[in-house]
């Protein structure tokens, strides 16, 4: 039954590798206005946008705007890349500046009237999801669920800005230095963020583990 | 590196963000100290953990995210009449110097050459009857279209330049919804695409018909990595339900499918709990044998009650 996801899988970083080769002259004839260039541009980040809104944002409605949003900017500063960082990291400043924007308007909602929606309906998707997940893995389906509610609250009561790192380093896989720059700032303060939101899950989980 | 350093940098060290010099001092340390070495594998615990909370994305949201996005970017394209210019001045020639309209023709025959050379391949490949919109005017110069040669055209005449490109952009098909062809692009990148979102649509053309050629190929799609695609064959092939086939390959399903929801929905397919009392007898045995070794609650569950319903007893049958 797995024998499409493990060729995928095998063949994975030698098509990376590709990718990167391609990946400056699929910026350059984007560039030029050539659209198709552009939507496999779209196409070789667009599910780790759209699970980082969706991880950050907690809502696939919020995560859609967020995508669109983020995309366009990109359709439309294109012109304006000059290589002098990765594609990346260009595209993930976009997108966590959108990300921090949407969560900071949020913040000021529930200020205002604390009766907001929390949108929990729209979460049932998502839910069902990881429900899904943890069905394909026995390791995971042993997880207490009790340990899983501990990680979400956690995660909850993390700064913006830890979660952003800590979305950015633990499941982007993103280096350092890459958030640092995404973000607009150093290194070192990226690793701040993340030494912080890393010590409150060890101390929150390190019981359960 | 002493305890608490050690203590400090356990995650670090683990998405390797240590520099050389402190990840051995810490290697060293941890194969010496048993109380740090733990820690390690509670820090690693955690992180697994973790990594299992993340979801992957619904591939429906993605699909219509790139959906909502395609067509956002189609009503921002401006027209385009000045590409042949700037064809003209990446070839560093100005169009004053020579006969515009005679090249532009040339260059679209030449270009209708090689679109007709490539059509026709995909012609043979799926027994033709599509249409393409094969708009000449959206081919554009870089690196997707690299020029092959520049010379002059055949028959001596000096104002006539012959442009070979060799056209790898991919096309836009156009089909009307009944449109035979069209079926068959959908099967084949059911059965090809990488892409689960494509493989996710092109079901949902297919289960317009479900019950032309298109159903074995959802058959098939019934056995797909992705559970997103799982389910939507499922539901896409629920106007076969009863067809033998389908429903030998549903039974299957709801015998080693990992996805519990899926089962579940299985059950649903074969058993309809709207449907009549014979439709759900007839699997009675095959429930039966999920209740003995199904390992979810909830889809046990959900066979003893339809095996409840139909009044055959759960334990002996
Ligand atoms: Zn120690």
């Amino acid at each position: 039954m797995n024998t499409r996801a493990e060729t995928i899988r095998s063949t994975d970083a030698v098509g990376r590798a590709a990718e990167r080769a391609d990946e400056s002259a699929l910026i350059r004839a984007a560039q030029q206005g050539n659209q198709e260039a552009f939507e496999q541009l779209v196409r070789n980040y667009d599910q780790s946008v759209l699970r980082l809104a969706l991880n950050l944002l907690r809502s696939p409605e919020d995560a859609r705007d967020i995508y669109q949003e983020a995309f366009l900017r990109v359709y439309k500063n294109l012109h304006t890349f000059r290589f002098d960082c990765s594609f990346n990291t260009w595209l993930y400043r976009i997108v966590s500046n959108l990300c921090l924007d949407q969560l900071r308007k949020r913040k000021v909602r529930k200020e205002e009237s604390p009766s907001v929606s929390t949108r929990e309906g729209e979460m049932d998707r998502f839910e069902f999801i990881a429900e899904e997940r943890a069905g394909v893995d026995p390791q995971r389906s042993l997880m207490s669920a009790e340990l899983q509610s501990k990680i979400s609250e956690v995660l909850s009561s993390l700064t913006n800005r830890e979660r952003l790192v800590f979305e950015m380093r633990h499941y982007q896989g993103m280096r350092l230095r890459a958030i640092g720059e995404s973000l607009g700032t150093t290194e070192e303060a990226a690793k701040n963020c993340l030494f912080r939101a890393t010590q409150k899950m060890r101390t929150a989980l390190g019981a359960y583990a | 590196m002493n305890c608490e350093t050690v203590q400090e940098n356990l995650s670090l060290y683990l998405y390797g963000e240590l520099n050389f010099h402190d990840e051995e001092q810490f290697d060293s340390h941890i194969a010496e100290c048993a109380f740090c070495s733990a820690a390690l594998d509670r820090e690693r615990t955690w992180h697994a953990a973790a990594l299992s909370k993340s979801s992957d994305v619904p591939m429906d949201l993605l699909s219509r995210c790139r959906r909502d996005l395609s067509r956002t970017l189609d009503a921002l394209q401006p027209p385009k009449p000045s590409r042949w210019e700037q064809f003209l001045e990446t070839l560093d020639i100005r169009p004053s110097h020579w006969s515009t309209q005679l090249a532009v023709a040339s260059l679209l025959l030449c270009v209708g050459f090689y679109s007709a050379r490539l059509l026709g391949r995909q012609s043979e490949a799926t027994g033709g009857g599509f249409s393409s919109s094969n708009d000449m005017s959206l081919l554009s110069p870089g690196p997707s279209n690299p020029v092959r040669f520049i010379r002059q055209a055949e028959g001596g005449d000096p104002d006539r330049i012959e442009i070979g490109v060799d056209e790898v952009r991919p096309h836009r098909l156009l089909f009307r919804r009944d449109d035979p062809a069209l079926e068959r692009w959908a099967i084949a990148t059911v059965a090809e695409a990488d892409d689960p979102s494509l493989r996710l649509d092109s079901i949902e053309l297919l289960s317009s018909r479900p019950c032309a050629a298109g159903k074995s190929a959802l058959l098939a799609a019934l056995r797909d990595a992705n559970t997103a695609v799982r389910h939507r064959a499922l539901s896409a092939l629920e106007p076969c339900a009863p067809d033998q086939a389908v429903q030998d390959t549903v039974v299957q399903v709801l015998a080693t499918d990992q996805c519990p929801r899926l089962r579940m929905e299985a059950i649903e397919f074969l058993a309809p709990p709207t449907g009549p009392v014979t439709v759900r007898r007839q699997f009675a045995g095959v429930l039966q044998g999920v209740v003995e070794r199904e390992s979810d609650g909830h889809v046990r569950l959900r066979c003893e009650r339809v095996l409840q319903d139909i009044k055959a007893s759960p334990v002996t049958y």
